[in-house]
């Protein structure tokens, strides 16, 4: 028990990082569900499944996991940001993902998932520079931490073809906000507010996966067609909201106890075509965050979010026999995302494309690398245009690799 | 085999390397209103000001005060020299002479010279850690003179006075006499009008600490015993009852002054940036040394009004355009505290900072001026948080 907490105290630790200014909304930039290998198809997947790795996008894709796989992924990111007065460049990379999934009772399929994700992240550092009452006063505001997700997945072929599943989501973080005051002159005392916002709440996804919906429907294909579909139940989460406020004499702490966060529901719907070696996927996510409260108000610059994603992975040859480079996944993929901030009457929206290859390792086992490139927002109305680029790397293996070759 | 463990191993570091690197200030505009500090003064004029004395230790000052100020103070010196074992060297030797050499360190308002104290023996021991004004008692110093000072005191200058035998005779023959007190101490004061001269005490340079020489023949040969560590002190005992402007502080006779401010129309708690009191100096009423005056110390007020508060504010003097002297003293932490209900605002204690060291006399503008009467300067920050 007492290495889980230090895991969960670890991960907190590690999904921490800086990001963007708009980080400052909300609980921060939203993560994407989709991981490894997704990365690189524009993260989609909820209507994919694969026997080689974790799709954390759509719990029922975990059905056809037939042996123990685990994974861990690393995404450096770096945030080019420029408005009318001038750039910006920040780079910073954490802990993306780390999941274990195995396979407990074949005959049905059911499979157990356990992982710990980041769910957003906040980042940011502002500084104002003014000179008042003949005082030259800089004022510094920087935002960090996030919400993280520790969650168990079970997943369960009702039928050859209909996967179901469901994540249990615990979510935990905290977020920091300080707000600091100091002077040039040495006769003036700076002070600042700090203010930490720890939550925790439990959430649930539910995802359903058809394999083979084309011949369901009678659609003559000439490969397989899935749909996917997940719900995201939302969630209201504790808040402890503790305010320190460091003066020149002394410090006090304020604790506002009792705060609730309430998460709004989400709707996920995916599709994926398998056709000579090809797996094309598209995805369309919905978050109703026009539901989002803290301490039961809607902060006027959060917004309903909605995504449209599109990817394809080609992989020329599966068999170990094959060479390295017929064995490699090639993928390429890109999204448009309304997120949900909206400033200055502006939506902030982005658009990525990216691309990705799945090198294999041995027996299942692959290391995939994702690079996202994309931009957020806009330097017009005040705003900051962000230019992104995300480079992911995750590691994916099954139990296999563990065991020694044998001896010919 | 060794490729997962390159990939393991390439993760943990780049795991490792999860850097940021802190971005320059855009996007200001983001900034919602009410996450920005407003910053503001005021300037409050003090309610209340008194003045009071209070018995203080001068024991392990820097100098050792002597002398009279025409407002009657009266600074009387007391020494006491350890004699550890070299007084039974004069049992049956012929004391020659005896003097006792002080350096002198600070002068003020000095006499033409030559400028003359008294020594007398000291009937009672003190101890120096504890002495005050209320420890001096009509016994303690002897009604007949054994020596006398007179010199002109420059500044740097050791000055001797020759002592009465007879006085060192009777040490000696008491010193082996476990019946007989054992001290040894003198006290000096000035006779007539003479300003304030401060010498060296034992606590600082032995070269310039008091030093008793006793010269003596034994047997027909000349030798002498030199003592040099002992406890010293002075009190200031005014011959006349003194009275005090409405806000003034004196150095050596622990006269301090306090000023109370009523702070209103501040937000709740806000940040106090600075916070300065500002006292105009009365130049013609105060009395000042021919040195530059050290600084001041405010500190909160504390009910018994003798001991400092952990917290205080050190003042220093500014001259104006228009040639004003003012003392301010920075007393942000003192406000804030005051602001945060942590400390009661019962005002603020004046007193100099080495008030042991000094004897000048520092007159502010009171309450009651009020154009040049204490003013405290606030600059805050606050939040709707």
């Amino acid at each position: 028990m007492k290495r889980l907490f230090i895991l969960i105290a670890l991960s907190s630790f590690a999904f921490a990082g800086e990001g963007s200014i708009y980080s400052r909304y909300g609980i921060g930039d939203i993560h994407l569900t989709a991981r490894g290998k997704n990365v690189g198809m524009g993260s989609v997947g909820i209507g994919m499944s694969s026997e080689t790795s974790i799709n954390f996008a759509n719990p029922a894709s975990l059905t056809s996991l037939t042996r123990t796989l685990f994974t861990a992924g690393y995404q450096y990111r770096n945030y080019h940001s420029e408005d009318a007065t001038g750039t910006s460049i920040i780079g910073t990379g954490n802990l993306s993902e780390f999941g274990i999934a195995f396979p407990i009772y074949s005959p049905k399929k059911i499979v157990l998932s356990l992982g710990v994700l980041p769910y957003s992240s906040v980042g940011y550092h502002q500084e104002v520079e003014r000179t008042t009452s003949g005082q030259h006063i800089f004022q510094q505001f920087e935002g960090r931490g996030g919400l993280n997700s520790a969650q168990v997945s079970v997943s369960y072929a009702a039928t050859p073809a209909l996967m179901l599943g469901v994540t249990s989501h615990y979510l935990f973080g905290a977020i920091y906000k300080d707000q600091t005051i100091s002077f040039t002159s040495s006769d003036f005392f700076g002070g600042s507010y700090n203010q930490t916002l720890s939550m925790s709440g439990f959430a649930v996804t539910v995802g359903g996966l058809y394999h083979g919906i084309d011949k369901a429907l009678g659609i003559e294909t000439n490969g397989t067609v899935n749909l996917g579909a997940t719900i995201f139940s939302g969630s209201t989460l504790d808040v402890d909201d503790e305010l320190l406020r460091n003066f020149s004499s002394h410090q006090d702490t304020v604790a506002i106890n009792n705060n609730t966060l309430t998460l709004p529901m989400g709707f996920s719907v995916g599709l994926s075509y398998l056709r000579n070696k090809i797996v094309y996927a598209a995805d369309v996510d919905f978050h109703n965050w026009d539901n989002f409260k803290i301490n039961g108000a809607h902060p006027t610059e959060i917004q309903n979010s909605l995504r449209f994603g599109a990817g394809a992975e080609l992989l020329p040859a599966d068999n170990f026999t094959d060479s390295f480079w017929e064995r490699v996944a090639y993928r390429v993929g890109g999204y448009y995302r309304i997120t949900n901030v909206n400033v200055n009457g502006t939506s902030i929206d982005e658009l990525f494309a990216s691309v990705g290859l799945g090198f294999p390792l041995s027996f299942e086992s692959r290391l995939n690398l994702g690079l996202e490139y994309g931009i957020r927002g806009t330097t017009s109305a005040s705003l900051i245009k962000d230019t992104i680029v995300r480079f992911t790397l995750s590691l994916t293996a099954s139990e296999l690799m563990f065991i020694p070759p044998p001896i010919d | 085999m060794k490729k997962f463990y390159f990939s393991f191993f390439l993760f943990i570091a780049l795991f490792l390397l999860s850097c940021a690197d802190k971005p320059k200030s855009i996007g200001n505009n983001l900034i919602p209103p009410g996450d920005m500090f407003n910053f503001a003064e005021t300037t409050f004029t003090a309610v209340s000001d008194s003045v009071f004395r209070t018995p203080i230790v001068n024991g392990y000052a820097s100098s050792n005060l002597v002398g009279k100020l025409p407002g009657g103070e009266d600074f009387v010196t007391l020494l006491q020299f350890y004699a550890l074992s070299g007084l039974d060297s004069l049992k049956g030797a012929m004391i020659d002479t005896a003097e006792i050499r002080l350096t002198v360190n600070y002068r003020m308002l000095p006499a033409p010279p030559p400028i003359q104290f008294t020594v007398y023996e000291l009937q009672n021991q003190f101890s120096e850690g504890t002495f005050t004004s209320d420890s001096l008692t009509s016994t303690l110093i002897g009604t007949v003179p054994v020596g006398t000072f007179s010199d002109s005191m420059n500044f740097a200058q050791q000055v001797t006075a020759r002592i009465d035998t007879a006085v060192v005779r009777k040490w000696a023959d008491d010193f082996l006499d476990t019946s007989k007190p054992a001290f040894y101490g003198f006290a000096i004061r000035a006779t007539g009008a003479s300003g304030v001269i401060g010498f060296s005490p034992f606590n600082f340079y032995s070269s310039t600490s008091p030093l008793l020489v006793i010269k003596f023949t034994r047997n027909g040969r000349h030798d002498s015993l030199f003592f040099n560590i002992g406890q010293d002190t002075f009190v200031e005992t005014s011959v006349v009852p003194q009275t005090y402007t409405p806000l003034e502080v004196r150095g050596g006779s622990g006269v301090r002054a306090d000023i109370k401010f009523t702070i209103t129309s501040l937000p709740e708690k806000p940040i106090v940036n600075n916070a300065t009191m500002i006292l105009t100096v009365d130049t013609v009423a105060s009395v000042y040394s021919g040195f530059s005056p050290d600084s001041l110390i405010a500190t909160l007020t504390v009910r018994n009004n003798t001991t400092d508060s952990s917290l205080y504010a050190y003042g220093f003097k500014k001259t104006g355009s228009n040639g004003e002297k003012t003392y301010e003293f920075n007393c942000t932490q003192i406000v804030q505290r005051w602001l945060s209900n942590l400390s009661v605002n019962s005002g603020l204690t004046i007193r100099w900072a080495a008030e042991n060291s000094t004897s000048e006399k520092i007159v502010f503008y009171p309450v009651s001026d009020a154009i040049r009467g204490p003013k405290l300067k606030i600059f805050y920050a606050e939040k709707n948080q």
